[in-house]
């Protein structure tokens, strides 16, 4: 690093006048992924840094000139990219810090404001994130970034005409990726997947300067479709999105939900493995154990299943918050009671209709069907169609005897996609069985 | 081998009353030594002014739109225009780019009831509101911006319900990097959103104090002593144009606005000089803008403070494109073909530019 880079960077606040568009991503993660959402902040220095040079060059500014606000939060940024890069929540702490440092020198500094709204979502912190992104709008109210993370934290706590709202403006000002791809989940737990799919196209037609962010709508995009059970483009949607960012995790994991979902079970399990490797991350070391454990390898699925928990303390160490994910894994392949106290907490956490079918199938789990019914009916209240959050409704209607109802679902899950999961697909089909 | 050239020559069209239009793809045709000059003007080799650079779009192609239309379609009184002095000589010239919002859901989120965002910063004061020019969203002013971000809104699973939603200005321009270099970042989504109307309030203190002048000054100390405030010459070249040359309304009354202004009776230039107006061409940039005009070398110029007595011979060392402009329509050069292109290009030294460019340096 020589001198005068790291006078540059001492002036990278002044510099981010060369930023043409921020493009702000950051659909909240609707799994454990600690990864924070994209921001696109990550070419603001330097595009020719990669992230750890940058976090190097930064460090160097802020020693240089101690007192500079701007530094702190663009380091506070670059922390939290490198979280999205390794997935590892450490680096959570330390952008936690950097935007403090920040904060404490200029309250009103408006990266670091939003980099603390963008922080909280990432550790499920939905609260919080509301209080920062507020403060954000307050701050520049023309801008549309705060906006994410605002309808974002709405949507997670369960606020959703509020979000709704929010939403809208957020599109009305600027009609971006960022914009899109909000509408569409927001259309998609409304049980809208044409609407959902037509906004996330256009999310994807809108595109980004920053790779990752096409790519993650990209691959929102297979998800889509592979909820409805079309696999075809499903596969297109992630092989475009690995074409725009070769070894991106997400979308192959996407391509191994296809293999899965096509009855290939060993490719599925080959793909996944050195995912779980490279990305420590619950929600694959699920998809591999659950995967394992259809295809008949028992000891294999036991063995990686059990890292979700090692992965669970090292998240919850950073402070991130994974209680849906982890209560839903109890329920399933763990401790029951354990997965009625984490969705309990989860939900007065996060009053969401992803909290709720947590919590209801926690409930049914541990043996009170009837209660975890009322909750799935809760999950499905705005008329979200997923077929994993319908299963769990008709199994709770089954072991509950409703018979009707149990159908009424159950029909839906497996007509939505008939393979949606190798492990519950099955159970999905017996449990139909059962009531018809 | 296919013969883009003929297939291109389709894609001309003509327009009613004698204007004609291309869309498709072409070379891309900005020069620019990216890297350095979007890292805070880190020029590569200080000054700059002997080539040297990486030329960062070299060998690219763009998606483009090209029009040319006649005078009288774009001056404000309709005819086409007598000469340099004449009154309907100067026009002002912006694009921009729009995307369809959507409505969320079907519910009625009563968005209109809620509060509106007013920008702090309007007032009626400065500026008036310039006409909406004839060229909007194309004209040989085109910003990759616009080009890039034309966006299909047929969707495959569309509902017509849905995409009703308004159309949105999410992108404009007008000078060529007013936006990039003068905005601070939490301004550009406004910039984007407004009309060029309320440009004094966004970008007259931007340009009589600039930030770019701060940081350059701190970048390459004892260097380049750029005057850091009251730079009201910036104001006036970039936002109200000179004098007797492209200034809409003679005097103080100029509108402060972010347009390209063009003086449509001066004679081209035989030999353009790629300083275009700083080298003594007075029919290149900011009279209008060729695609020859050196806009990085003569923004930074402009910043460092070439018109109140500081000038200083710097630049990108990167003096013009990897192929040469056409002499006819559509100007812009053929784009490579796939198999052919070699990306980006280091330019080879040259004979240094001077502080101040010889009306001859281009021949």
């Amino acid at each position: 690093m020589n001198r005068l880079r790291a006078h540059l960077l001492k002036l990278a606040v002044p510099a981010l006048v060369f930023v043409v568009a921020l493009v702000v991503l950051g659909v909240v993660n609707r799994s454990s992924t600690p990864a924070a959402p994209p921001t696109g902040e990550s070419g603001v220095i330097s595009r020719g840094q990669s992230t750890p040079e940058q976090i190097e060059a930064l460090q160097d500014a802020v020693r240089e000139a101690p007192g500079d606000a701007g530094s702190y939060a663009l380091l506070g940024d670059a922390f939290l990219q490198r979280a999205r890069e390794t997935a590892d929540p450490s680096w959570y702490a330390k952008a936690d810090d950097a935007f403090g440092e920040a904060l404490r020198r200029d309250p009103r500094e408006l990266t670091a404001v939003n980099g603390r709204a963008t922080l909280a979502l990432a550790r499920h912190d939905f609260r919080a994130a509301l209080e920062h992104a507020r403060r954000a709008r307050r701050l520049e109210p023309g801008l549309v970034r705060p906006y994410a993370a605002l309808v974002d934290a709405l949507v997670e706590l369960g606020r959703y005409d509020e979000a709704g709202r929010e939403l809208q403006r957020m599109i009305d000002l600027k009609p971006t990726l960022a914009s899109y791809a909000r509408v569409s989940y927001f259309r998609e737990l409304h049980g809208d997947l044409a609407g959902a799919i037509e906004a996330m196209e256009l999310a994807v037609s809108a595109g980004s300067g920053t790779p990752e962010n096409s790519a993650y709508v990209q691959t929102l995009l297979g998800n889509l479709e592979l909820n409805r059970g079309r696999t075809g483009p499903a596969r297109l949607a992630y092989r475009t999105a690995l074409e725009r960012l070769p070894g991106y995790v997400p979308a192959d994991a996407g391509l191994a939900r296809v293999d899965a979902a096509r009855g290939q079970l060993d490719a599925a399990i080959r793909r996944y493995r050195p995912l779980v490797e490279r990305l420590p991350l619950p929600e694959y070391a699920i998809a591999l154990g659950e995967a394992e454990l259809a295809a008949g390898r028992i000891g294999d699925g036991h063995r990686d299943l059990e890292l979700v928990r090692a992965e669970e303390r090292l998240l919850s160490a950073s402070g991130v918050n994974t209680d849906v994910e982890i209560a839903l894994f109890e329920a399933d392949h763990g401790s029951a009671a354990r997965g009625v106290r984490v969705a309990r907490r989860a939900w007065r956490a996060a009053p969401s209709v992803r909290s709720a079918d947590a919590l209801g199938w926690a409930l049914t789990a541990a043996g009170h069907a009837e209660e975890g019914l009322a909750w799935g009916r809760r999950a499905l209240k705005l008329g979200w169609r997923d077929p994993v959050v319908l299963y769990h409704a008709g199994v709770s209607a089954t072991e509950a005897g409703r018979r009707e109802v149990a159908r009424r679902y159950l029909k839906q899950s497996l007509a939505l996609n008939p393979e949606f999961s190798p492990y519950h697909a099955p159970r999905a089909r017996r449990a139909l069985e059962r009531v018809s | 081998m296919p013969d883009y050239s003929a297939l291109a020559a389709e894609g001309v069209r003509s327009l009613p009353g004698g204007g004609k239009v291309f869309v498709g793809d072409r070379d891309e045709s900005f020069f620019i030594d990216l890297g350095a000059t979007f890292d805070s003007v880190n020029l590569r080799v200080p000054p700059g002014n002997a080539g040297g650079g990486r030329d960062d779009f070299a060998g690219f192609g763009t998606s483009s739109i090209v029009m040319q239309v006649p005078e009288a379609e774009v001056t404000k009184n309709g005819r086409s225009v007598a000469g340099e002095g004449a009154a309907n000589a100067v026009v002002g010239v912006w694009a921009s780019t729009e995307r369809r919002a959507l409505q969320v859901t079907d519910a009625d989120y009563n968005v209109a009831a809620a509060p509106r965002i007013v920008p702090r910063e309007r007032t009626a004061s400065e500026g008036g509101p310039p006409r909406r020019p004839a060229t909007r969203g194309g004209g040989q002013t085109r910003d990759r911006n616009q080009t890039r971000e034309q966006t299909t809104m047929i969707s495959r699973s569309g509902s017509a319900r849905r995409t009703a939603g308004d159309w949105v200005q999410v992108s404009r321009l007008g000078g060529p990097l007013i936006n990039e270099l003068f905005s601070p970042a939490v301004r550009k989504d406004l910039y984007n959103r407004r009309t060029p109307d309320g440009d004094g309030a966004l970008l007259g203190r931007q340009t009589r104090e600039p930030i770019l002048a701060r940081i350059i000054n701190r970048e390459f100390p004892d260097l380049i002593n750029a005057p850091e405030t009251g730079r009201t010459d910036l104001t006036e070249i970039l936002l109200q144009g000179v004098e007797g040359l492209n200034r809409q309304i003679p005097g103080a009354g100029a509108p402060t606005v972010d347009t390209l202004k063009i003086n449509l009776g001066t004679a081209p230039a035989t030999v353009p000089n790629r300083f275009g107006l700083l080298g003594g061409d007075r029919a290149g940039y900011p009279n209008g803008r060729r695609l020859e005009d050196d806009i990085v070398d003569i923004q930074v110029r402009l910043i460092a403070g070439f018109l109140v007595g500081n000038k200083q011979p710097l630049g990108d060392g990167v003096v013009a494109n990897d192929k040469p402009f056409l002499t006819e329509f559509p100007y812009l050069a053929e784009p490579d073909s796939g198999f052919d292109s070699r990306l980006k290009r280091q330019e080879p030294a040259q004979p240094p530019d001077l502080p101040d460019p010889a009306p001859t340096d281009g021949l």
